[in-house]
């Protein structure tokens, strides 16, 4: 079934997120940066009267970090009452894919980004990474660093 | 020993103080302008004033305890009591206040100016003390809600000369009778009680009883055997406020025994079987129809004495020492993570230890989670500490414009963030005039268009999760769109031909300058109109909307976070990033001489007070490029600094920061993301300048630090 998602670019891949899923994007502006997070959350950023972290995809995905451009965006999402900003290259297109067609991760691939895909799509003669949103914002490294929080979370 | 001299700061200070001295003054001749004449907003404007100057003592006592001005605080300290006296209506306002106290303020200009000419003699603040000490010692003489000849809504804050604003005043105290007939059973049982009730109280009962709701007070005797069984006054209480509405608790105190006594107004018929076992006593009892267990007046309890008027079931907590509670609970969440990681670490440990400490582990995570929201909980007022403001000002504005207006508060009791309850006052008077002058049409062309000449406003707070929602509505003309529309388009603000909608209307006119209306605003200084609304809302993280029907009405409803955390922080610099320090983590502040830094093993120390103080640098705690520069002999040379000596037991630790901007009023927004969320850091705070910095917690800050 056709559904409709944003796209968007991370080093040379294009990775695409269901649309509802998606509050806003924004450019990227002063991010506060915030001790002892994980090494691939930038900081905070403050929109609309909310505290919002910021996830460098670059890192997240086991890049190297490039300084921000006015192409880079910040994709924020919201998942479980949670409220995530998704720092990528660059976020442009707007596209309907049928989820149908979405074929299983690459296999025999090593790599921890791999994890956080639901799966891959052609379309238009690209390939398109199709995000698990959930498992992107899991926060199981923080738990295994011993830097539990107060609120102790059931990952599903 | 250090030099304590702090320049930088001091010229700091020196400035904040002259901006909130002249503000006060500001305030304070626009006080006296409001007994001038009856202007439209006379009343309105009072009540922000009354609170602006209150700010300003408060942040001036601050000040001048942090640089040691002990005249200074003094003096600021009373006339921040008169204020709130004057807020209450204890204190009258009198020219003759506001002459005091504008000399107070002129006192207290020359005793911080002081600081800067050192040479300068100081004036005596003793005269002024008296003055005030006076006006405090008069106070309450002028509220008595009790005495039926004078009605809580009377313009206390009327000068005694304007004898016809008198004579109003009491013509129209009789469409809002003080003493509630039907109340009688309950009085002769719980005069004080009775007595106690403030005039949103009195006023929620009449209005009760009007709608065919019994008032009757129940009385609930605690017991251990009854506290064994789960019968205890919460739950009486949700079983009050399910079964009607709850208008007030009260402690009563017989010798040694307390007992709690509840006003509800309940729907016909009473039954009291649906509650737990009670004393009841009904307000004028032949008009009700009685199921159940006969309730009869004849009952052989004894009137008792109530608890002191005054000290209902609330008591009056420093912030201070709510800070600090919560500040004791933060320490204790960051000790509970730290037995999670050691209970990580165990194995090959007894299975049954292990479990047990598990067990205990979880029990003490929800003591935790309970004792922090208790804490929380202390903060929060009823919302009727604002709306209580409101029926004066509603009546003087009608007055002034010569409609007729009813009307209506719901949710006073809704709780909300004491802070956040301070800073509503403004934008909802702001919304209740609109609806007043704008809104509600004149008696004469309400009857031409066929509505009953009293227009109705109702203002109602009620909560939405984590969230307030305060609406208020009117039933008058409603927002003319296309008019709107049309006006946006002259001033280029909107496409030609093109409609708009409610959301797109309140957009525009929450701009500045965006109303035709040319208002003076006796509040010197600020901003008029919708605008005002619109960025307390933005401050305070919340949202307005609109609902509007040309003709029936308008309903403009704030949707606020329930909780506001304000702190007062310093902010400061290390490195190239700035952040907030919270006052309250901060015993005093000391310049850093660089020739009088030790370089030891392991840190650097300083002497200080006879001893040694560890000094910290929050660069090197960030890990940020400090403005440290080895010198030549290998002795690093430490940049010139501050150090904010902490305010924990041995007050011989200070975090020593580049530079210091001053002190500020914070709202905190806390992270709650697990990816950010982490000891160290209290929260986010906007600076003016859009810039957004950390809200450092020090003490868990530093005991994160490696070995």
């Amino acid at each position: 079934m056709n559904e409709s998602f944003i796209l968007f670019q991370v080093a040379d891949a294009t990775y695409a997120v269901r649309s509802e899923l998606v509050l806003q994007i924004v450019m990227i502006e002063k991010i506060t940066h915030v001790p002892n997070a994980p090494s691939f959350v930038d900081g905070v950023v403050y929109l609309r009267g909310k505290v919002i972290p910021v996830i460098n995809l670059r890192l997240r995905f086991g890049f190297e970090r490039i300084d921000y451009d006015l192409r880079s965006r910040l994709v924020v999402v919201q998942m479980d009452q949670r409220v995530i900003g998704l720092a990528a290259d660059s976020a442009r297109e707007f596209v309907s894919l049928d989820t149908s067609n979405i074929l299983p991760p690459p296999e025999d691939l090593h790599g921890p980004s791999l994890h956080y895909l639901e799966g891959a799509i052609s379309f238009k003669d690209r390939l398109i990474l199709v995000v698990d949103l959930r498992e992107l914002l899991s926060f199981r490294e923080r738990e295994a660093l011993g830097l539990i929080p107060e609120e102790s979370v059931e990952n599903s | 020993m250090s030099r304590f001299n702090p320049q930088e700061f001091i010229q700091d200070f020196l400035e904040e103080s002259n901006e909130h001295l002249h503000r006060v003054r500001e305030n304070l001749l626009a006080l006296e302008e409001t007994f001038a004449a009856s202007s439209v907003d006379a009343a309105v404007a009072r009540v922000t004033i009354l609170g602006n100057l209150f700010r300003s003592f408060h942040t001036l006592k601050s000040l001048a305890g942090m640089v040691g001005l002990g005249a200074a605080e003094q003096l600021s300290h009373r006339m921040e009591s008169v204020l709130g006296g004057m807020q209450r209506m204890d204190i009258e306002i009198t020219l003759s206040a506001v002459d005091s106290l504008l000399h107070a303020v002129s006192t207290l200009d020359t005793v911080i100016d002081g600081l800067r000419n050192p040479s300068q003699t100081v004036p005596g603040v003793e005269a002024d003390l008296a003055a005030l000490d006076d006006l405090l010692a008069h106070s309450g003489d002028s509220s008595s809600a009790a005495s039926p000849s004078s009605s809580p809504f009377l313009d206390k804050t009327a000068s005694p000369d304007s004898e016809e604003d008198a004579a109003a005043s009491l013509q129209d105290a009789n469409d809002i009778p003080v003493d509630l007939p039907f109340l009688k059973p309950i009085v002769e049982h719980a005069p004080d009680f009775i007595a106690s009730l403030s005039p949103v109280e009195r006023l929620a009962v009449k209005r009760d009883w009007e709608r065919g709701l019994i008032p009757a007070l129940a009385i609930f005797t605690p017991s251990p055997d009854r506290a064994a069984h789960g019968e205890n006054v919460n739950v009486v209480r949700k079983q009050l406020t399910s079964a009607g509405n709850l208008i007030k608790g009260l402690p009563l105190i017989q010798g040694s025994a307390i007992r709690f006594a509840f006003l509800v107004a309940l729907p016909q018929p009473v039954n009291e079987d649906q509650f737990l076992p009670m004393e009841w006593i009904l307000a004028d009892s032949q008009a009700v129809g009685l199921q159940g267990k006969a309730l009869t007046s004849s009952h052989t309890a004894q009137p008792v004495a109530p608890a002191p008027v005054g000290a209902p079931t609330s008591v009056r907590v420093d912030l201070s020492r709510m800070d600090d509670l919560l500040r004791l609970v933060g320490d204790l969440v960051v000790t509970r993570a730290r037995m999670a990681e050691l209970l990580g670490k165990l194995d090959g440990a007894s299975v049954t230890a292990v479990d047990a400490l598990h067990d205990l582990f979880s029990h003490m995570e929800r003591s935790l989670r309970d004792m922090r929201s208790a804490v929380l909980r202390a903060r929060m007022v009823p919302l009727g500490e604002v709306f209580n403001h409101f029926p004066l000002a509603v009546r003087d504005l009608s007055r002034a414009t010569g409609k007729e207006v009813r009307l209506t508060i719901k949710g006073e009791t809704t709780q909300v963030d004491k802070q956040l309850v301070e800073r509503l006052l403004e934008p909802l008077l702001h919304l209740i005039r609109n609806a007043i002058t704008h809104g509600i049409e004149t008696p004469s062309e309400r009857l031409s268009l066929g509505k009953p000449p009293q227009g109705q406003l109702s203002i109602t707070g009620v909560q939405e999760g984590e969230h307030i929602l305060i609406t208020v509505s009117d039933d008058g003309r409603g927002l003319d769109l296309e008019k709107v529309a049309a006006r946006a388009m002259k001033l280029g603000l909107l496409e030609p031909g093109v409609a708009i909608t409610e959301s797109e209307a309140l957009d525009l006119i929450c701009r500045p300058g965006f109303s035709t209306r040319d208002r003076a605003n006796l509040a010197a200084g600020r901003g008029v109109g919708l605008d005002v609304v619109a960025q307390f809302l933005q401050a305070v993280g919340g949202r307005l909307s609109l609902s509007t029907r040309l003709g029936q009405g308008s309903a403009f409803t704030m949707r606020l976070p329930l909780t506001l955390t304000i702190v007062d922080a310093f902010i400061v610099a290390a490195g190239p990033e700035r952040f907030a320090v919270p006052r309250s983590a901060v015993d005093v502040i000391v310049e850093i001489d660089p020739g009088e830094v030790i370089n030891i093993e392991g840190g650097q120390i300083m002497h200080y007070r006879g001893g040694p103080l560890t000094l910290l640098r929050l660069s090197r705690l960030f890990n940020l490029p400090g403005e440290a520069v080895p010198g030549s002999n290998g002795r690093q040379t430490a940049a010139a600094g501050y150090g904010l000596v902490l305010n924990d037991g041995e007050k011989r630790k200070a975090l020593v920061v580049d530079r210091l901007f001053g002190l500020r009023e914070l709202v905190v927004r806390t992270i709650t993301d697990p990816l950010v969320a982490g000891p160290g850091i209290v929260g986010v705070t906007e600076l003016g300048d859009g810039s957004v910095i950390l809200i450092l917690d020090v003490q868990s800050l530093l005991r994160m630090r490696p070995g």
